[in-house]
Order: C-alpha cells, then structure tokens, then sequence
C-alpha cells in the first residue's frame, strides 16, 4: 500500500512568513529514505535543509528553483510506503485533502466569526487560573476576553464563551478529520483485541512502557519499530513515532518525550517523527481514565492502550492487524509485554 | 487514601465526644497494662468536663490518678514514664494551660526520639480541650492547634465527632511517640450525626475524611467547624448547591489527597477553622493546593474562614462574633458559588 504525501514548505522561525526555494536534491522517480535531503530552504534567518518525512518515491517537483513559497504550501509530492500523519503543523488549515473533508462523519464546524480585536489591549489582565490554562488551550489570548467576574476579573466561564481563534478552530477541525479519517480506514482491517488488567507495585514511567512496548514488538516482527504516541497538543491530538527506542536508555528517552510532548502541545512535531509507526500507544492514565479501545490505524500493526485501572493496577487493550499477527501469537504478545514490565 | 475502617463495626449506637473519649480510654486500659491517665481533677471528679467519669472507680487510683496544679510537672513525669515503657494519657484541663508545660511537650517529647537516633520513643497522648463558646474568655477559650502542628515530631489530631474520636484516640494510643489531641469544648456533649462502632476498632491517624461530596465546592473544615459546615451543606444542598465537605482529622501529617481530588472537580476552595487567621493551619492547605497542579483548576478565589486575630472576648455576643458562625459560612459559600463561574 502507498500512500501521497505533500511536503510543504516549513515554518521555520515565528516570524517567518516565506520561503525561497534554493534548490532540490532529489528528481521526480528517485527513492528516498526517511531522513534524507528533499531540498534547501531560505530565509531571512536562516537557510535550512528539509528532509523526508518518510521512505517512498518522488513523483512531482511543485515548486520552481528561485521562487518565493509561501509556508504551508506545497513543495513536492512523493508516495511513502507508511502513513505520513501529517500532523497538520505546517500545512495550510485550507488544505485538508479533499478525500478526508468529503468523510461524512466529520464534524461540521462553522468558523466563529473572527474576533474583534480591541484597540488598544491591557499588557495584564485578571483572571483566575482556570481560565488562563483554558485560554491557552483554546488558544485565546486571555487579554482578548470580556471579564465578567468581581473586580473586572476573567472567570473560566468567560474564556468557555469566548470566541474561539478561527485559524486554531480550523487546524484543529483538520487534524481531527484527518485523525477521523484513518481510524476509518483502519476499521475495515480485519482485526482483535485483548483486555488484561493486573497489579503494579511501582507508578511506570512513560519511558519504561514505550520502551518495554517496543522491544516486545521487535522480537515479535524483526522490523524496524516505531511507537506513535497520542499526544495532546493546540491542533488537537498529536502521533509522534519514536523510532528505535528498545535499546535506548531509559533517561534519555524520558527526556526526549518531555521534549517532544513539549513541542507538541505548541503545534510542532519534528518531521522525521511524522511518520514510520508500527504501532500506537495511547496512555490514559493521566486522565484517571480506567480503560479503553483505541482502533487500529493504516500502515500500523497494534494499538496498546493502557487505563489507569481501579486501585494500584493499570489495564491493557491491546488490538492488532490480524493479517500480521497470529490470533495465539497477539495474545502472548500482550502476556509477554506485561511479564516484562 | 480512604477511611474504610470507619463503618464496618455491625453493633453500634449513639454517643456523646465525652462518652466515645471514655470508651476509647478504657478499651485500651483493658487491653493492655501500660495505659493510665493523668491530670488535674481526672480521678474523683471525673475530669473537667466529665471524660474520664468513674474511670478510677474502674481501673483504681494508680492507673486514673490525680495530680497537683502544675502542668510541667505533668507532662515532664508522662514523658519520663513514656521513655520507661509506659503509655501515659496526660489530660491538661485547658489547652491554654499547655503553655505551662511547652518545654515538657516541644523541647522532649517531641524531640527525644530523634536526638537519639529512633533508639528510644515516647509514646505520649495528650488531651486537652480547646475553643470558645463557654464564655470562659481569653485565656480558657484558645485554639492553639498550629503551635503544636509547627513543631515537627509532634502528630495532632482534632476530631469533629464521637465516631472519629473513639478510633483516632485509640491509633493515638498505639501511636510509638507523641500525638497532641485536642477536643473542642461544644463537642463533649455533641451526640454526633453517625453512631460509634463497638469494638477496638482504630481510626489510622493522617487520612482525611471526606464528609459528604457534592460538585460545586470543597470546604475543608476542622473540629466543631465540621459540623457548622455541615449544617451548611445541608441548607445549601437544597437549593441546589453541592459542597464536598473534608475533615483532615489529623492536622499533622496532613492528608491533602482527598483536597486535591476534590478542588480539581469542583474549582473551588473554602477553608474554615476556630483559631486566628493570622499563621492558621488553613494557611498550610492552601498553600499546598496552590503550589500544586490543582492551582491550575481553581475557578474562584480560595476563600478563608477564620477566627479574628484578637484574644476571645468575654462578652457572649463578642464572643460569638470573634469565630466563624453557621450564617458566615453559608454567606461565604453562597458568595463564592454564585460569583465565580
């Protein structure tokens, strides 16, 4: 199965706004490797190189050599043999491919007219905490917020009413569509799922169960392993793949996903995490959530989503591709994961 | 944490704080040898306020024995009986009267096991009423629980109700080093709301017990503020105000778990306690939930309910105007649920 992909051209700096394109390193037909130089990028700043978020093949060079690329715009178009979910960081909010917006289920979503901006906005406003840590999820500047509390004070019901960013309520209606729109596809693979709720003495970190999840995964398929975690992030629900992490340390694998989770919630994934997923994990133990299902995505193998469990214990579901596992085989997997652990 | 061993006794009935105090007295002087008790007035009369009624009749006047009018000398001959094996009940008639033994209770007892390396422990109860309402003035009405709970060493215990008070005198007991146990004066009459357990049954000190629950407010309450509070929730319950109402019980370790667990819910805090305001041990909850995550999900001002930084008047109007009443609580909880949204 291949798929296509649109790279793009990046958002590089804050304030960058364009792009000049210097030139290309690859030819319509050649075969790239994740990670390998597509084209060189210009800026007022900074010159920067943009590599392939996946392996696949070049098809078409879009954009000319010397032209000025406005960001989010389209620079090549390749075919990846693994799903690129292209986390919508860059990408025009206008550009949901046509395929995904045409899904029936996706939610219908009328931009808010745009906010008014005041004239003149306060340097600091009141507002209690809960609205301040909503806005910045809404992605509202909170001094943009009409206060109806005490003392001119901004209460969380008045950021709830507030008017969402339009640019922020598109991007999100886009990742979500596109999230929506894989889950769908991934529903027509033939597949089952298996449940196991067990006692943990100590909390597991994040990295300790990524890690642990690809190792199993690793011994079972011989492949190279990628985990994409569900992160949450302004543009709704992020997949960062972590690639190769069975061997890593688990230090430093903690760092990397505070790193990336950190990214994330700004709307920035790296590119070379877009793609290459073997499997999804989704952890909803932060959320106090005691278990759940979480469906298989194109191009993936299994999800694993881990519950918080009732008292002292965490639950596992775990669902995979039955085309790649034996139905015994996916069973032992998760009995394997949990021996491990 | 959850307080399970609270309910479960089947044979039960309806006691007053002194009589439960009592039970729980002489259970332990039943069980085992090393339990006495010793004060002003504890043995013929029967205590000040009664708690210790007939005890010496039961258990003789070696074990229920009366001291001289001197408080140091009561507490400096319990520590020294602790230190020899003994479990002393040391009952000081007032807890204002604790001044007079400071050194005994913060520069020894407290002290001792750690100065030596653990290698000797002093198992030491003192009770002592506490709080106004008597018209016994300035120095008979104080509530001095934060000077005990800022002397690290020390755990101290304010029970709200007969059920509680038997179970946490009775962990206080069996308690290796010393536990400071303060009764409010109003309650040893209280008959309680819930019937009190026979049996031996303990009452772990340091858990929190969330009193009743509800989504729109937490109030943390101690002693007799408890039961105000809960007067409120009640009143309040009808008009469609739900309060989730917390007794830490033990202000020293304090369990904040259950705080945490409620104030993300409901986004707002009242705190209410008898003593000052000035250093009050509310001050520490607060600051807790608002060096924590959960400051992020307040919707409201925290919001303070505490005694006037002035010593406790004579005069019964003034008197009752100098603590938190039913009808300021009420006020205090109406105001914060219908102004923050």
């Amino acid at each position: 199965m291949t798929f296509k992909h649109i790279v793009v051209m990046p958002k590089m700096s804050m304030t960058m706004e364009t792009g000049e394109l210097i030139n290309y390193h690859v030819s319509p037909g050649q075969h790239v490797k994740s990670g390998d130089l597509l084209f060189e990028v210009m800026t007022d700043k900074i010159d920067m190189e943009v590599d392939s978020p996946a392996d696949g093949v070049i098809t078409t060079l879009i954009g000319e050599v010397g032209a000025t690329i406005e960001i989010g715009k389209p620079v090549l178009e390749m075919e990846t043999e693994t799903q690129v979910i292209s986390f919508d960081f860059s990408e025009s909010p206008a550009d949901i491919p046509p395929e995904v917006a045409a899904i029936p289920a996706q939610p219908v979503i009328t931009p808010p007219a745009p906010v008014t901006p005041a004239v003149v906005l306060p340097s600091s406003v009141l507002a209690v905490p809960k609205a301040r840590a909503m806005a910045a999820e809404k992605g509202i500047d909170i001094r943009t917020v009409v206060p109806t509390g005490p003392d001119k004070t901004i209460m969380a019901a008045d950021v709830a009413n507030a008017q969402q960013n339009p640019e922020l309520a598109k991007r999100r209606a886009g990742n979500q569509a596109l999230i929506a729109a894989r889950i769908a596809e991934g529903s027509l693979i033939p597949q089952a799922t298996f449940n196991k709720t067990f006692a943990i003495e100590n909390k597991l970190s994040d990295a300790k169960i990524m890690k642990t999840w690809a190792r199993v995964l690793k011994e079972a398929l011989s492949t190279e392993i990628g985990v994409a975690k569900v992160t949450p992030s302004i543009y709704g629900s992020a997949l960062p793949v972590y690639k190769n992490i069975e061997s890593m340390d688990e230090a430093s694998l903690t760092s990397l996903i505070t790193s990336t989770t950190a990214s994330a919630a700004n709307g920035k994934v790296p590119l070379a995490m877009l793609s290459g997923a073997s499997s999804t994990l989704f952890d909803l133990r932060e959320l106090k959530l005691e278990s759940g299902r979480l469906g298989l995505l194109p191009g993936q193998s299994s999800t694993l989503t881990i519950g918080s469990g009732k008292k002292g214990k965490i639950s596992l579901s775990l669902t995979v591709d039955l085309r790649v596992f034996d139905l015994y085989d996916a069973a032992a997997l998760l009995a394997r994961f949990i021996t491990i652990l | 944490m959850s307080d399970k061993s609270d309910k479960t006794d089947t044979n039960s009935r309806m006691l007053t704080m002194a009589e439960s105090l009592r039970e729980a007295m002489t259970i332990a002087m039943t069980e085992r040898d090393d339990v006495f008790l010793m004060g002003e007035d504890v043995g013929i009369y029967g205590g000040a306020f009664g708690v210790s009624s007939e005890m010496q009749n039961k258990f003789g006047p070696e074990r229920i024995i009366d001291t001289p009018i001197s408080e140091l000398g009561i507490v400096g001959a319990a520590v020294g009986a602790a230190l020899a094996g003994m479990r002393p009940i040391v009952e000081i008639q007032f807890s204002d009267f604790t001044a007079q033994a400071m050194d005994q209770i913060a520069n020894q007892a407290a002290k001792i096991h750690f100065m030596l390396g653990g290698a000797l422990h002093v198992p030491l109860v003192l009770r002592t009423p506490q709080g106004s309402g008597t018209g016994a003035a300035a120095q008979h009405s104080q509530v001095l629980e934060t000077w005990f709970a800022n002397i690290p060493g020390l755990k101290v215990v304010v029970p709200s109700n007969p059920a509680d008070a038997k179970g946490l005198l009775l962990s206080a007991i069996d308690d290796p080093n010393p536990v400071i146990f303060l009764e409010h004066k109003l309650l040893y009459k209280f008959p309680g709301r819930d019937s009190v357990p026979e049996g031996s049954q303990r009452i772990p000190l340091g858990v929190s017990k969330v009193v009743r629950r509800g989504s729109d407010l937490t109030i943390v309450a101690t002693g007799i503020m408890v039961n105000k509070s809960w007067d409120v929730a009640e009143k309040l319950a009808a008009e469609g105000i739900n309060i989730t109402l917390i007794d830490p019980r033990t202000i020293s370790p304090l369990d904040m778990e259950p705080i945490h667990e409620s104030v993300l819910e409901t986004g707002r805090l009242l705190v209410v306690q008898e003593g000052p305001s000035h250093g009050g041990f509310i001050n520490e909850v607060i600051a807790r939930v608002s060096e924590s995550s959960t400051f992020g999900s307040l919707i409201a001002p925290i919001k303070r309910l505490a005694g006037m930084n002035i010593p406790i008047p004579y005069a019964p109007q003034l008197e009752r105007a100098a603590v938190p009443q039913v009808e300021d609580i009420e006020a205090a909880a109406r105001e914060i649920v219908k102004n923050w949204r």
